[in-house]
């Protein structure tokens, strides 16, 4: 089975076609294509951190505020206590940690064994990637009575298992394409030194996996934390992470626009925090996961 | 092999239970369940002290009234209150999964009587004369039409009212004046052409009214009551597709042409906004609009607006009732706030505060000067509230019952898809209706006809009881 | 193919390790979606209401027969494929078009391309509830845009000409940006000799991209296509919070209507066999992709450059 190379983006490649005066024009055009780009992808963020710190009176106005004259904080302080959004941070922090740290340790077994070993052949690997395919809705009824008759429906432990359903197949995805690239030798040598396979994994193939598994990771915790359709249909007033709360806002008898842009930008900034910090990761953990899959 | 024998629901539910026992002797849970209860955050196990009262309604300002009287309650008989905030949509649908598994998080519901029907019907609610007496909630206070039809099922009393609700028309008292129009419409053709003749846009717009998907049936059956419209006949075949039906949603259709440009999703704060904006001359909308339109921290247009009931009638849209969970563990404490929210002297504080959305569902509530907020200030100036409660008054002499049998959030939903296919042109009025009785076949025959047949015939004459014409 | 025989065999000892170390992850997955999806299976043979104080019946195949002649799951299903054929068109493409822009950038590409996939890392409630307020007929910013144009104003979501394509630009502006990344890795991997050889031929870029660009991508466009697809069959977030599906059925989306079913009207039974409807959907839609990205292309096969390629 023939793989596309792999390069990890990055330090990119050699500048395109060097026909020059092509060259200069084309690279203008991408330069204004990018920024409308940005311009595009970036105007609705902006609107809602500047939403988050206008008060009431410029919340619904024509024409809209584009730049707020004070900074109003209050909206901040309500969508924290006033409408839970301090155990939204909790709750959705708890459970994406959880379920990103258990479905990356599974996962991530799985898929050395997958990739090694061939274990199941393709039949298992196939099962496991099929489970990404599978909408929510089409298990959410046996999956809410099978909660619900434990007594566990709207608790955190509930949430955690669930998500591990789309978590481990997007780990086993992701590392199975990286372990089968990377070199046995090493692995082979430790063997042959008399390491256990569980030590050879343990200290030759997770310290060389790095950088594949803080990505893949990042991603998991992503896809985690913004979870919502698991959310709705397992939570109620005690489990409320933060993509849950917001539609709960929404029917007061006026739309808190302030409080629900600061209860969004609650939601957002951890993970844009976190992707920037790890943004060499992040680039690169889209293209293991994208360059190959079976 | 495929087991064709009948299903009970509760064989269902312990079906269900030995899968899950089964999934979690394989051993893919336990560790996880360990991992979690060392966590501070998981509650999974953690019960409530027997001091707090778990209260289910839906988050947000009908929920505050709980939180206002918490110390009172307190100090009273030693309970407190603790919301468990539901979406406002979503409610019927997280409640009912929830005592589907006869779960006791719950002690009081605060549903609409939409669903009381099902609720009876399921065993949710415990009855309140079970819990202690008739008298602890003054009956006679509370107003007829809000009263056995939305509270009572099979003799027995079940719930408490907490928020009165009815449609109601909200108008600009200056734009009626400047407009020389002194006479309100007495059908709803008046009421179309005084929209057309208001409709000025962008600067006024005629009319607006709830027409996002979730109630846009309100508004067609307010309508659909005028023109003597009724539910089913007695034998259950709807009767909405009938020539009534077909002119009000007509009638509906054409308003939205005097209507915001955005009329399509105009749902509840959205409507209230259309009219506290100035943007709007007159809007049919819950009757706690009035006390937001006189509120300056929330209206553009304080001082000058009058209240009316809707032509002909007026649609009782809604509304809560409170009730005890049969599977609550605490049900003599959840009694007790029911008991209190319910009274002629706290009700009153809430169900004329513009905070709040509770409107008035008792005798003594229809008093012009009682219209204060909790911390007892004025809500309105004087000739406001006059006009208000007048309008309230007369809105409930000729009030009309929203559908509570069992099903019936089902058939109003559906109702309420094609009143919206309708209202967006995707079917005729005439074809919306047909397609929607016919939905409505199907539930009533999935609900079992006699059943059904037996259930409505209770429900209207409860209503024939109450005095109120149907 | 000797040596990764001999290689191969050589692995075939740890078999007891590997079995150990997929069994956990394989237990889990099994438990939470097999059981769930036989359970699924069962319900949708019965006329299941949880509400109903009538017992369920075994009722054969009659919920799949209803779904053929349900108007909603057809226009559920029209809504789907809508949302799916955006996808594949303008997402690929706009993808496409940036990523080669990018490409052009080496310098900042890390940062810019980190700044622009932050709508793709937004919980697309949260992206639901900014695109509300921008949609606002008469104080959001898109109208207050096309007014200072001097074009009409339009009503987005509650026009029910425009409701869904409202939604579709949602759904555009919060994962093109992850199509783009995407393409882009993939425009990384591709081998530099391929490129040389196109200049020295004089090819226009239109040419290389056309003959020589793409066919190569064939891969990891096809993996975008079909994660897309996927979130395509998914998509009921952005739904509930804008428009309930509204006006009318307009935006009611397969998994939207499946939710309306199973969970505000409790047919479970129907609902069940609507989602089986749609797994199988999905599956021989990604298989049908995955196939036709495994067909063999006509390139120089360099399967050895990816062991030093990782890392």
């Amino acid at each position: 089975m023939s793989r596309a190379a792999v390069t990890p983006p990055g330090p990119a490649g050699p500048p395109f076609p060097r026909s020059v005066a092509r060259g200069r024009a084309g690279l203008w055009a991408s330069i204004v294509g990018v920024a409308i780009g940005l311009l595009f992808f970036l105007f609705p963020v902006y609107w809602m951190l500047v939403t988050s710190v206008k008060p009431p009176s410029e919340w619904l106005t024509n024409p809209p505020v584009f730049i707020p004259d004070q900074l109003y904080f209050q909206n901040y302080t309500d969508a924290l206590f006033n409408w839970g959004g301090l155990k939204g941070l909790v709750d959705s922090g708890f459970v994406a940690v959880s379920a990103t740290a258990i479905g990356m340790v599974l996962g991530t077994l799985a898929a050395y064994a997958l990739a090694r070993f061939r274990i199941g052949g393709t039949n298992l690997s196939f099962f496991i990637l099929s489970l990404l395919f599978m909408p929510p809705v089409a298990i959410g009824i046996p999956m809410f009575l099978f909660w619900s008759a434990l007594g566990l429906v709207d608790t955190h432990l509930a949430l955690v298992v669930q998500y591990l359903t789309f978590t481990i197949p997007f780990v086993a995805w992701v590392m199975k394409g990286f372990f089968e690239d990377l070199p046995v030798d090493r692995e082979e040598s430790a063997l042959v030194n008399g390491a256990s396979r569980l030590r050879a994994f343990w200290d030759v193939v997770l310290p060389n996996a790095r950088p594949a598994l803080v990505a893949t990771a990042l991603l998991a915790f992503i896809f985690n934390w913004n979870e919502f359709s698991i959310a709705v249909l397992l939570s109620r007033g005690r489990v409320t992470t933060l993509p849950f709360i917001l539609p709960t806002m929404m029917e007061s008898h006026y739309v808190l626009w302030g409080d629900i842009a600061a209860m969004a930008a609650l939601g957002a900034l951890p993970v844009v925090i976190i992707a920037f910090l790890l943004q060499r990761y992040l680039v690169r953990g889209l293209s293991f996961g994208a360059i190959r899959s079976e | 092999m495929m087991d064709t024998a009948p299903m009970s629901r509760r064989r269902f539910i312990t079906l269900g239970a030995r899968a899950g026992a089964a999934v979690a002797v394989g051993g893919a849970a336990a560790g996880l369940v360990e991992a979690c209860a060392s966590s501070p955050t998981a509650s999974a196990g953690t019960s409530a002290p027997s001091g707090t009262v778990a209260v289910e309604i839906d988050e947000g300002q009908n929920a505050s009234p709980f939180q206002w009287f918490n110390a009172d309650m307190n100090s009273k008989f030693g309970a407190t209150t603790n919301i468990v905030g539901l979406p406002f949509v979503g409610q019927y649908e997280k409640i009912v999964s929830e005592m589907m598994t006869r779960s006791s998080v719950y002690d009081v519901l605060v549903f609409p009587p939409q669903m009381l029907g099902d609720f009876v019907s399921n065993g949710f609610l415990t009855p309140l004369s079970d819990l202690g007496k008739e008298s602890d909630f003054n009956l006679a206070d509370v107003l007829p039409a809000y009263r056995d039809p939305n509270l009572r099922r099979n003799g027995k009393l079940y719930a408490a009212t907490y928020d009165g609700d009815i449609l109601q028309m909200t108008y600009r008292k200056d734009i009626f004046d400047a407009a020389g129009i002194t006479q309100l419409p007495q059908t709803w053709d008046d009421y179309v052409s005084l929209a057309k003749e208001l409709h000025k846009p962008p600067a006024q717009y005629g009319n607006a009214f709830l027409a996002a998907r979730g109630f846009s049936y309100g508004w067609f059956i307010n309508i659909f009551a005028a023109l003597g419209g009724k539910w089913f006949t007695p034998d259950m075949k709807p009767a909405i597709n009938t020539d009534q039906g077909v002119q009000a949603l007509q009638t509906l259709v054409n308003l939205k042409q005097y209507a915001p440009p955005n009329i399509l999703q105009i749902g509840y704060p959205e409507l209230n906004e259309a009219y506290l904006n100035g943007s709007t001359a007159m809007v049919v909308q819950w009757d706690d609009l009035a006390l937001k339109a006189e509120d300056p921290s929330q209206s553009k247009v304080v001082g000058k607006n009058a209240y009316a009931p809707c032509p002909v009638r007026s649609y009782m849209l809604y509304g809560r009732v409170m009730a005890v969970s049969a599977f609550s563990k605490n049900q003599q404490n959840a009694y007790k706030v029911i008991q209190y929210m319910n009274s002629s002297d706290v009700s009153i504080k809430d169900v004329y505060d513009p905070k709040a959305g509770e409107d008035p569902f008792r005798l003594s509530h229809l008093d012009p000067t009682k219209v204060k907020d909790h911390l007892g200030t004025a809500s309105m100036p004087p000739a406001q509230a006059q006009s208000y409660v007048s309008a309230i008054k007369a809105g409930l002499t000729t009030g009309y019952p929203e559908l509570s049998i069992p099903g019936a959030p089902r058939y109003l939903d559906i109702l309420d898809l094609f009143v919206s296919e309708a209202l967006a042109g995707s079917l005729t009025p005439s074809q919306a209706l047909t397609q929607a009785a016919s939905e409505w076949d199907n539930i009533t025959s999935s609900l079992g006809q006699d059943n059904q047949v037996k259930a409505y015939a209770d429900w209207v004459n409860s209503f024939h009881a109450a005095g109120v014409s149907y | 193919m000797t040596a990764l025989a001999r290689r191969r065999s050589r692995w075939s000892g740890g078999r007891r390790f590997a079995l150990l170390a997929v069994l956990p992850a394989t237990l889990v997955l099994v438990a939470l979606s097999i059981f769930p999806l036989l359970y699924s299976l069962r319900l949708s043979f019965t006329d299941q209401q949880l509400l109903s104080l009538l017992p369920a019946r075994f009722v054969g195949l009659a919920n799949y027969a209803q779904l053929l002649q349900d108007r909603l799951f057809w226009s559920s299903l029209l809504v789907t494929a809508a949302f799916a054929a955006s996808v594949v068109t303008v997402q690929l493409g706009v993808g496409l078009a940036l990523a080669l822009a990018l490409r052009r950038m080496p310098r900042y590409q890390q940062f810019l391309a980190t700044l622009l996939l932050i709508p793709s890392i937004l919980s697309s409630s949260v992206a639901s509830f900014q695109w509300r307020s921008l949609f606002d007929y008469s104080s959001g910013p898109l109208n207050f845009f096309l007014g200072a144009l001097h074009l009409p104003l339009l009503a987005w979501t509650a026009d029910p000409r425009l409701a869904l394509p409202s939604l579709i630009l949602v759904d555009f502006w919060q994962w093109t940006p992850f199509v783009t990344l995407l393409l882009l890795a993939g425009l990384h991997a591709l081998p530099a000799p391929v490129f040389e050889a196109a200049r020295v031929d004089g090819s226009t870029g239109w040419q290389l991209l056309r003959y020589q660009t793409l066919p190569l991508l064939r891969r990891v466009i096809a993996i975008t296509v079909i994660l897309r697809l996927i979130g395509a069959f998914k998509v009921f977030d952005i739904i509930y919070v804008l428009t309930a599906g509204g006006p009318g059925s307009t935006t009611e989306s397969l998994a939207f209507y499946n939710y309306v079913q199973g969970f505000r009207y409790f047919s479970v039974g129907y609902s069940a066999a609507m989602s089986y409807v749609s797994v199988i959907l999905v599956i021989v839609l990604a298989r049908a992709i995955l196939g036709y990205m495994e067909r063999p292309v006509g390139r120089a096969a360099a399967p050895d450059a990816t062991g030093e390629a990782a890392v």
